[in-house]
């Protein structure tokens, strides 16, 4: 079981080597993390971007660009149409985003006949948040993609935060539904949803995971307070998976532990049939890189 | 849990004797249950009607040991308040006999004077199942709450574990009955019955251990649980089964009686002391079994 990011690195480097697709990298910051997932030996890359932009930014920043192929693509929407195409193709395993606007890089993804959702999918986001107050890794969703995710969503982002924490090594995660409370009650939709969801996986609908919700922040992550409050739960105090009933809880939850915590993070776009790194501006290159290595996780057999 | 009604009747014996009232006492057949449960030794009568015509009734009995008290009243409104006080005023269960049941809910319904508590009423079906679980088990409610909501879900299992906590079992197994055991958003009880069973779980209804969707086979028997793979304490032992509505509870009923033969009984609960109101069609054994349903349930 993977217990932090850079075991996470680690374990990536033992693995049979991914190749990265860069959709319109030409930023210091998406160029850096590549370099340095290239030069650790954790995968290839194939940068599809304006080339003579990637040469100025490499230049300025000393990076080393005959590690990687840069396939010259100017135009901002045809790098993501091409960058996605490759690992349609299966050039590539990990689709990343660089310099393009987020929403263009999503339609990309989104594309009915060119993008990485299969029919009928839910597009949806997970985050990895180590932070050192907790044991383990916290795989979190979604604090990106979906605003007001319905139960059917939900179930969604279960069955993909699962297959994260499998690929981490948990075989059988514990999955927080996150509400204000542990009771049901039908006034607060996320209480509602989180008995469902979890007498969902009690009848065999949501499988290799063990579901409890609703319950509140601190029984799902703090052992004491579970005791305190008496709730019986083989996931309370103990969550590897939280799922929080809209974005704004979920990206206030991320942001409250990189921004006042210490915490480190990684995310991916999930319900493709390829990871996708989706990192915002704001995030680190750290980050970046993180995300990276979780992507070639991912996407290893 | 009683395993029989007879067993439960003999248990009731040991009590001594409770007083059914009737509103209106004129009826032959509300007369002979009483009699019986009289004979049996746990009830006696009291009679609440027109006194001539009760007199006229009685005189089919060869003894009226069995009366303890006749109370004559003027018209058919009457029959249903007077009863109602008397059993506000000196105790007992109350019966229908030969009264409108709409006479007879007007005044047990009345919000001054009538039987209400701050509970819900609804009705609680008890059957002798002789052929899976052989034992009593309980129904509800296909008699009184015709689409509940999810708060009317919970009130109608909290009134149906209280009469199994009178019938002996202190924590009884409620399955929660659909069609399926699976959560299916297009199916409402399938949601209301996940939900509820968390309530449970997480000690929101006290007493009792849910869980729910469960189809029927699942829920009492053991084998078909099994067979399906569904890990839960209740599947398979279940005490009291809650149906989603009316018509479901309704027909349930109806298809044990008639063609299972199942003993059974039926009372409203929900009220200060237990109320029955038997259909006309229903057997004066039902009568008799409800009115030592109604005796046991009594506080």
């Amino acid at each position: 079981m993977l217990k932090s990011l850079e075991e996470i690195v680690e374990e990536v480097k033992k693995r049979e080597k991914r190749t990265v697709s860069v959709a319109y990298g030409q930023d210091a910051h998406t160029l850096e993390a590549i370099e340095k997932g290239v030069k650790e030996g954790l995968f290839n890359a194939i940068v599809f971007a304006n080339k003579s932009e990637v040469e100025r930014v490499a230049h300025a920043n000393n990076i080393d660009i005959s590690l990687f192929e840069v396939v010259d693509v100017p135009e901002e929407n045809e790098a993501i149409r091409q960058a996605v195409r490759a690992v349609r193709d299966k050039r590539a395993d990990v689709l990343m985003k660089g310099l393009c606007h987020t929403a263009n890089y999503m339609r990309g993804i989104l594309n009915k006949e060119e993008g990485l959702l299969p029919p009928g999918a839910i597009l949806s986001h997970a985050t990895i948040i180590e932070i050192s107050t907790y044991p383990k890794l916290l795989v979190v969703s979604d604090v990106a993609v979906i605003p007001q995710p319905d139960l059917k969503m939900k179930q969604a982002m279960i069955n993909y935060d699962v297959a994260i924490s499998h690929k981490l090594g948990i075989e059988n995660p514990k999955v927080a539904v996150i509400a204000a409370v542990e009771t049901v009650n039908p006034k607060m939709q996320a209480t509602v949803d989180g008995a469902l969801l979890s007498k969902m996986n009690e009848r065999g609908q949501i499988k290799g995971c063990v579901v409890d919700g609703p319950l509140a922040l601190d029984l799902a992550v703090s052992k004491e307070a579970a005791e305190i409050k008496k709730v019986r739960s083989e996931v309370a105090g103990n969550a590897d998976i939280l799922i929080f009933p809209n974005i704004e809880t979920g990206n206030a939850f991320y942001k409250c532990t990189t921004k006042l915590g210490n915490s480190k993070i990684a995310g991916l776009v999930t319900g493709t049939t390829a990871p996708a790194v989706l990192t915002s501006r704001g995030d680190s290159e750290e980050s970046k890189f993180y995300s990276l290595a979780l992507g070639a996780l991912v996407a290893n057999k | 849990m009683f395993k029989t009604f007879d067993e439960l009747f003999a248990h009731l014996k040991t009590k001594g004797k409770e007083r059914v009232v009737v509103a209106g006492g004129e009826d032959i057949e509300a007369v002979t249950a009483v009699k019986r449960s009289y004979d049996y030794g746990f009830g006696t009568a009291v009679l609440v009607g027109d006194k001539s015509k009760i007199e006229q009734t009685l005189s089919q009995f060869e003894n009226t040991d069995f009366v303890e008290k006749i109370v004559g009243v003027k018209n058919e409104i009457e029959k249903g308040t007077v009863a109602v006080r008397e059993v506000k005023s000196n105790g007992g269960i109350l019966l229908k006999g030969q009264i409108k049941t709409a006479y007879l809910l007007k005044a047990v319904l009345d919000k001054e004077n009538g039987l209400r508590t701050d509970k819900l009423i609804s009705d609680v079906f008890v059957f002798e199942d002789t052929s899976v679980s052989n034992k009593l088990v309980l129904m509800s409610d296909g008699g009184v709450n015709i689409n509940p909501d999810l708060n009317g879900l919970v009130a109608i299992i909290e009134n149906a574990v209280s009469v199994a906590n009178k019938l002996g079992t202190d924590t009884p197994k409620v399955a929660l009955l659909s069609a399926v055991e699976v959560v299916n958003p297009d199916m409402e009880d399938t949601e209301n019955w996940a939900l509820i069973s968390k309530m449970n779980e997480r000690g929101q209804i006290k007493d009792c251990i849910v869980d729910g969707p469960l189809a029927l086979d699942n829920a009492i028997s053991e084998y078909a649980a099994k067979k399906k793979g569904i890990q839960s304490e209740v599947a398979g032992f279940a005490d009291i089964l809650i149906v989603p509505n009316i018509t479901v509870g309704n027909v349930f009923g109806k298809a044990l009686s008639y063609y299972a033969k199942f003993k059974n009984a039926h009372i409203i609960v929900g009220t200060q002391v237990p109320v029955m109101i038997p259909s006309r069609a229903d057997k004066s054994e039902v009568k008799f079994n409800s009115i030592a349903l109604a005796i046991a349930s009594k506080n």
